[in-house]
């Protein structure tokens, strides 16, 4: 009675992990085999479940190697901006982890050492409405900052929002982080006659770098993934970024390559999901073990 | 910084809420309440409404149910379920532009998996183009925006899962529980905190919705997929009202801030139970 139970239990058990892993999975291999599918199988009904021949001709158009297909390029369009466009996002996402990490940094320690709890809770509500509020709702006033300032539709203007949007998160992160932090050492340097500036720059930071390397992959992440901010701020390839070159292509009203956008796709999502992956060696290697805290 | 792209925004949307204005300029001449009034009393703007809340609801249940069967697969004894972690992590790291991509692949009427799938299941009897009708539409990016909510709630659902000690449930187990009877009276009271923390993130998460429902229905077939956050855009940017556009953002926004303070309320709440 008790095998048979225990028996029913782990197929069971099986079946469930065998169904959730193919939710989980299965869109996202839909789109690898796709992109990586010879267009003749892409238009086989019903299509095969694993490739029959495998073909990287998708990725040649998108990334213009030679010898790519002319044709499927002009089929979708908007992708001939794609290594443009990469090389803006790489360029707005890395700049725009830099300043938001340094300034984040900066703040989230200022928060715990110079201002008093009280005050500290009402900052942390604070900073945690500016984050959830809609993106959409807070874009369009800068929007109209951005045309005002004549930043709209370029590198630096981006690089300036998103800064600027992601702040309160690396600060809402990073408070956690100091909070932990061990005062003893930084002590320590202004007994020896370090300014606060000296003891922040010299001490500090080089101790956090942990904390401050995760903040800055999860930035990095959701700049290089955001969509709406480039969508909203640009309107040419001089500061288009990647999600935005896709989704113009996506949009557009001619039916395109599913071959070669199902490649976009990949290209675009390769570097978070890698990131990610080492954002959670990171955390299961428990050597972030307080900075991603609240 | 801050108060450069949030508060100052934030009064400024206030502002441009208040007063007739035309694209290009910044300061407009004031109206009072009469972009509020045309913005609530206008048909689309309750479809919106409507739309938005039938859209995270159903969002909300779907992913929460499906993170917590996940997060509750990955805590069992089930061999192998440790690796569903890796899975989880894909649907959070693909940017929501490719999620768009690669749902608008699947749902494709003549070559989509989705199709051939439920064909191949015997579930439907022939292709359905989803997108072409309002109902299904709507239910074609419920699914395809839980699953991108849904990792969320497995990381905030497993936290809570292994903080409860194991000692308690062979206790039960050795008292006679069976597995439902373990999660029932055991496992789901105990992780009700964590689950309404998940729930109210996804709502307001789902509330600001924006890139699926533009990147795959903008919105159509007629007016059945637009919810509040793209009909800001599309008033604002597309129709050049402002005035109406910034009245509808103060309202989502209100929205969201009130589920943000019931969130630090109950954050707040369990720090001093502690």
């Amino acid at each position: 009675m008790s095998v048979a139970r225990n028996l029913s239990h782990k197929v069971g058990g099986i079946c469930a992990l065998a169904i959730a892993l193919f939710y989980l999975v299965a869109p996202a291999y839909w789109m690898v085999k796709s992109s990586v599918s010879p267009d003749a199988e892409l238009r086989m009904v019903p299509p095969p479940l694993l490739p029959k021949a495998l073909t990287f001709d998708h990725f040649k158009v998108i990334l213009q190697l030679p010898g790519f297909d002319a044709q499927l390029l002009r089929q979708n369009i908007e992708l001939k901006f794609f290594p443009k466009a990469m090389g803006n996002s790489l360029i707005v996402a890395s700049a725009s982890t830099v300043v938001a990490t340094f300034l984040g940094a900066v703040s989230a320690y200022s928060l715990c050492r110079f201002v008093r709890p009280r005050t500290r809770k009402w900052v942390m509500l604070g900073l945690l409405v500016s984050r959830m509020l809609p993106l959409i709702s807070i874009l369009i006033p800068i929007y109209m900052m951005l045309l005002a300032t004549g930043l709209l539709d370029t590198i630096t203007g981006l690089i300036v929002v998103y800064s600027g949007l992601l702040l309160p998160f690396v600060i809402w992160i990073l408070e956690g982080f100091y909070r932990q932090f061990p005062t003893e050492l930084e002590e320590a340097a202004v007994i020896d006659g370090a300014s606060k500036f000296v003891v922040f720059t010299k001490v500090v930071m080089p101790l956090s770098w942990n904390g401050l390397f995760a903040a800055g992959v999860f930035v990095f992440i959701s700049v290089w993934s955001d969509f709406m901010v480039g969508f909203i701020m640009t309107n040419t390839e001089r500061a288009y970024t990647l999600s935005v070159v896709v989704a113009r292509n996506l949009s557009s009203w001619r039916e395109p390559d599913w071959g070669v956008l199902n490649a976009a796709g990949v290209s675009a999502a390769l570097v978070p999901i890698v990131l990610a992956f080492v954002l959670r060696g990171l955390v299961a290697g428990g050597r972030l073990a307080g900075a991603l805290k609240g | 910084m801050i108060c450069l792209f949030t508060i100052l925004p934030l009064i400024y949307i206030g502002y441009l809420s208040v007063v007739g204005i035309k694209t290009g300029q910044l300061v407009g001449r004031f109206v009072g309440l009469e972009n509020y009034d045309f913005v609530l009393s206008s048909s689309s703007t309750i479809t919106a409404f409507s739309n938005t809340l039938y859209f995270s609801t159903l969002s909300v249940v779907l992913a929460v149910a499906a993170g917590t069967v996940i997060a509750l697969l990955i805590d069992s004894r089930v061999p192998f379920s440790k690796y569903l972690i890796a899975a989880v992590i894909l649907p959070w790291a693909i940017p929501e532009v490719v999620n768009a991509l690669l749902w608008k692949w699947v749902f494709d009427y003549t070559w989509g998996a989705f199709n051939a799938l439920l064909v191949a299941l015997g579930v439907i009897g022939k292709y359905q183009a989803w997108f072409s009708d309002g109902a299904t539409a709507m239910h074609a990016l419920v699914f395809a925006y839980s699953w991108k909510l849904v990792p969320f709630v497995v990381v905030i659902v497993y936290a809570a899962l292994r903080s409860i000690s194991p000692e308690l449930i062979e206790a039960a187990e050795i008292d006679g529980a069976g597995w439902f009877g373990v999660l029932w009276y055991m496992r789901l009271p105990l992780i009700m905190p964590a689950l309404a923390v998940a729930t109210l993130f996804c709502v307001i998460f789902s509330m600001r919705a924006f890139d699926l429902i533009y990147l795959l229905t903008k919105g159509g077939p007629g007016e059945s997929t637009v919810v509040l956050s793209y009909y800001t855009y599309a008033t604002t940017f597309e129709f050049g009202d402002i005035g109406s556009g910034a009245a509808t953002s103060v309202i989502l926004a209100a929205a969201t801030l009130t589920a943000t303070l019931v969130y630090w309320w109950a954050l707040q709440r369990a720090e001093r139970a502690q």
